[in-house]
């Protein structure tokens, strides 16, 4: 963020439902929080 | 991006292959993101793939199915895409959609393909020349 980027896009190599719910349900809202 | 503005201004997507035989993976992938806190759905155009699914076509469908989440090109294929079409199916889109497309766009990287399936034969230099310019032609229109 401090370099200007305003959007991360995860590339999973197989994705699944439970990536794409971990990212949202984890990851997510750590990021958003640290920022 | 000021770091403090990074909660409201900072997005989270997905990538997807469009690859034919995972279309029902993906359409439960983009379901699922649909319903949880990510922003979009990020698409590669790769024209030239035969096994692929036209980018353009499959963003329109996955709008369709979808209510909240955003949908990205990423990026698309300027090569073989003419930026006055390719402006308009971005605008029309986007519309249509309540504003829930994003167009990325790509100067194209594989010339032999490119070539191969119609397009011009650009070199590196010549491809972010015509990257320049179809800037300029989408912004105009």
């Amino acid at each position: 963020v401090d370099d200007g980027f305003d959007t991360l896009v995860f590339w999973p190599v197989d994705p699944e439902p439970g990536q794409v719910e971990l990212l949202a349900g984890d990851v997510v809202p750590h990021l958003r929080r640290s920022g | 991006v000021a770091a403090g503005d990074a909660e409201t201004t900072l997005q989270f997507g997905i990538s997807l292959v469009p690859a034919t035989e995972k279309l029902d993976s993906i359409r439960q992938l983009v379901g699922v993101a649909d319903e949880a806190a990510i922003d979009l759905v990020a698409i590669q155009d790769h024209p030239y793939q035969h096994h692929f699914l036209d980018t353009w076509s499959l963003i329109s469908t996955l709008l369709a199915e979808t209510k909240r989440i955003s949908f990205l090109t990423d990026v698309a294929n300027l090569p073989l895409r003419p930026p006055a079409l390719m402006a308009k199916a971005a605008a029309s889109l986007d519309v249509l959609s309540g504003g829930r497309f994003e167009l990325g766009l790509g100067a194209g990287g594989i010339p032999d393909v490119i070539a191969g399936f119609g397009g011009p034969r650009r070199t590196p230099g010549e491809s972010v020349e015509a990257l320049e310019e179809a800037i300029d032609v989408i912004r105009l229109l």
